[in-house]
């Protein structure tokens, strides 16, 4: 084997693989707080085991699931992600199902399965927003919530009353459904929690 | 015109592209029918036509089950798929999950089983009969020769050098170092059918169709089948599988020798590879072009193909397009009542999360607004440490490219918890709201778009004249082939 040859297959090679480390290094974005589908694995894991074959958005009934694109960096591009203000998950588990690779583990659709199976984020309320707290009733996120009198119960004049972080999914049905403009409850996806 | 042979593979390769159409839209139609539920209900709201396509689909789908679990069973696109409830995965896919140091869970190393079958028994067929970028390479050969016709003098760069295994390895070394995500920026079939994939659902897919467009101008301008040949990893893959296939293109026992000279199934080989000579292997993916270019007849593939991909094409792609009624689902708001056009915008740094409302809104047509380019912004500021939303003094500056363009101080917040203002901006695009509080400096970046949407004919005729072009090159390519043919 001649070893020109084989010296231009090996610069070729370093110029992907260069290519790919100049594409991955990340942007700063202002794309707000993206939560993760259903059932997803911790985020490093999430975007080691993603093959992005986009299977999850195919099995979606709810038209929920979107992509990243190349401005995320390497590292995240074409994963997928749930923007709740604009669409909440309805939680029913077809996009963890469809995952080949267990980026997505599958769940019981139970309260205790989604409890145990679900960790998009956690729901935050802004009191000073929210119009129950402002002498308004409102109750539209207690209305949206898939675990009501778990995640969240409601008091007086409809205030939401968020139980724990350990009790809400963070499905972002909550955000989705808040009347408020600016809104008054969002989910906190976990690695902002963390930071 | 051609062989059943060749209309076959055509076939296979529309019906690969189909597919990836299918799937993708295969979620729009989920969506759908949890809004509609029914077919009578469809044609009372958009007509008959739309009714009977829905029923006709859904009793399509209802010959593998329950309809909504049965759609479950066609997802993704050929670089992972799972087709009538069966299990594909690309090779590289699986690698690549090595590659990063995980074991590739039970149910890809079964989709791994359909791809590599088929490369142990029929060789590189993914490439010549299912591989979409190959459709796309073969219309660029049109094109390509259309150009040749009309005398553009484009250089031919032919290079022995087989480096698809260099390239595997590249692709796994970067995959290990980044993501996944690598592949589809390398390969373009990859790229189309994940490009196809985020096009249909409405998301950005202009880096991966640029890859495509890239390796498609390279393949029509100056070198002709680089990819596949000398650079594709899959192709390689398949061809070190395929080594003892069955299915090979050769010459007939009793053929005779080729008159010399005569080199038209060199001449139509996407890989110039010459397969009298018998030298055509491992290469040859028995696409079997040569086959019907061959003016004697001398050459014949050895097994016929079986008919799949007449079933692929057979699943046209429903359009659809949910919408809001009878009260279910519950989408989010701006999606049913767009009306009040606003953005949320919205981000979180150290102790502060700022949010803005823009309104744009005008009145109900902004095209006739008396100040157009007035937008208001709602501003919020919460206190993540002490769990509050902040009313106390701020100040704000707008900037836009790195000069600020309002500056405006506010000693506690205008309205309820929320501050608010007007502001006349230059222009539609990008800016950066700067807020300073206790201490602090909050950027917040956002969007405004003042101008109406109308039809932008310099764009679409952009879009459009290049493609008639393309069209009108492949066909006059096309009628110089055949010629050339008959000549033969």
């Amino acid at each position: 084997m001649p070893s020109r040859r084989r010296f231009l297959g090996l610069s070729l090679s370093t110029l992907i693989g260069g290519l790919g480390a100049l594409f991955g290094k990340p942007r700063r974005t202002s794309a707000g707080l993206l939560l993760r589908p259903p059932g997803a694995r911790p985020e490093p894991e999430f975007l080691d085991s993603c093959v992005r074959c986009m299977r999850c958005s195919d099995a979606c009934p709810n038209g929920c699931i979107e992509f990243h694109g190349l401005e995320a960096g390497l590292e995240k591009a074409f994963t997928p992600f749930i923007r709740a203000r604009s669409r909440g998950c309805i939680v029913c588990g077809d996009c963890a199902t469809a995952c080949p690779t267990g980026a997505l583990v599958p769940f019981e659709t139970t309260p205790e399965g989604l409890l145990a199976g679900v960790k998009m984020g956690t729901a935050r309320l802004n009191e000073s927003l929210c119009f129950s707290y402002n002498g308004r009733t409102c109750g539209a996120c207690y209305r949206a919530c898939p675990l009501p009198g778990i995640a969240m119960k409601i008091g007086l004049y409809e205030k939401p009353l968020l139980q724990g972080a350990d009790r809400c999914i963070g499905c972002g049905l909550c955000e989705q459904a808040c009347l408020h403009l600016p809104q008054a409850i969002r989910v906190i996806p976990p690695a902002q929690v963390t930071s | 015109m051609t062989s059943p042979a060749q209309a076959l593979r055509r076939t296979t390769q529309v019906g690969a592209l189909c597919f990836i159409v299918f799937t993708a839209f295969g979620g729009l139609w989920q969506n759908y029918k949890m809004a509609h539920g029914q077919r009578r209900l469809v044609e009372l709201m958009e007509g008959p036509v739309w009714g009977f396509l829905y029923g006709a689909y859904e009793g399509m789908l209802s010959m593998l089950g329950e309809p909504m679990e049965a759609s479950l069973s066609l997802l993704g696109f050929p670089w992972s798929a799972r087709i009538l409830g069966l299990e594909t995965a690309d090779p590289l896919l699986v690698a690549s999950l090595a590659a990063q140091g995980l074991l590739p869970p039970a149910l890809l190393l079964v989709g791994l089983a359909i791809p590599l079958g088929l490369a142990v028994v029929f060789g590189k067929v993914f490439c010549s009969h299912l591989c979409p970028a190959r459709l796309l390479f073969e219309i660029g050969e049109r094109v390509r020769a259309g150009l040749l016709r009309l005398g553009v003098p484009l250089p031919e760069w032919q290079r022995p050098e087989r480096l698809g295994g260099w390239v595997l390895a590249g692709g796994l070394l970067a995959t290990s170092l980044s993501s996944a995500a690598v592949w589809l920026l390398i390969v373009p079939y990859a790229s189309l059918g994940a490009g196809l994939h985020l096009l249909v659902m409405g998301a950005g897919a202009g880096a991966l169709l640029g890859v495509v467009g890239f390796w498609l101008s390279v393949d029509v301008l100056v070198a002709p089948g680089l990819f596949c040949k000398n650079l594709c990893p899959t192709g390689f893959l398949l061809e070190q599988l395929g080594r003892f296939a069955r299915l090979r293109v050769g010459k007939h026992a009793d053929a005779g020798a080729c008159p010399p000279g005569c080199n038209e199934c060199q001449r139509t080989c996407p890989y110039s590879l010459l397969p009298p000579a018998g030298t055509h292997l491992p290469g040859c993916d028995a696409c079997g072009r040569c086959i019907t270019t061959c003016p004697s007849g001398r050459l014949r593939r050895e097994l016929v193909l079986p008919l799949v991909g007449l079933l692929v094409w057979a699943w046209l792609p429903a359009s659809a397009e949910a919408h809001h009624n009878k009260g279910m689902p519950h989408y989010g708001y701006y999606d049913n009542y767009a009306q009040v056009p606003s953005e949320e915008f919205l981000t979180i740094q150290g102790r502060w999360e700022m949010g803005a409302t823009v309104f744009n809104f005008q009145g109900l047509d902004r095209r006739i607004a008396d100040t157009p380019n007035d937008v208001k912004i709602y501003i919020h500021l919460y206190d993540t440490e002490a769990s509050q939303g902040w009313e106390g003094p701020v100040r704000f500056t707008i900037e836009g490219d790195d000069e600020p363009i309002a500056s405006f101080q506010r000693d506690r917040v205008d309205e309820e918890a929320v501050y608010s203002t007007r502001e006349t901006l230059p222009s539609s695009g990008e800016y950066r709201l700067v807020a300073e509080v206790d201490g602090d400096r909050v950027v917040l970046p956002f969007h405004v778009e003042l101008a109406s949407r109308g039809v932008r004919w310099g764009l679409a005729l952009a879009l459009l004249l290049p493609a008639a072009c393309l069209v009108a090159l492949a066909l006059l390519g096309r009628s110089r082939s055949r010629r050339r043919g008959r000549m033969g």
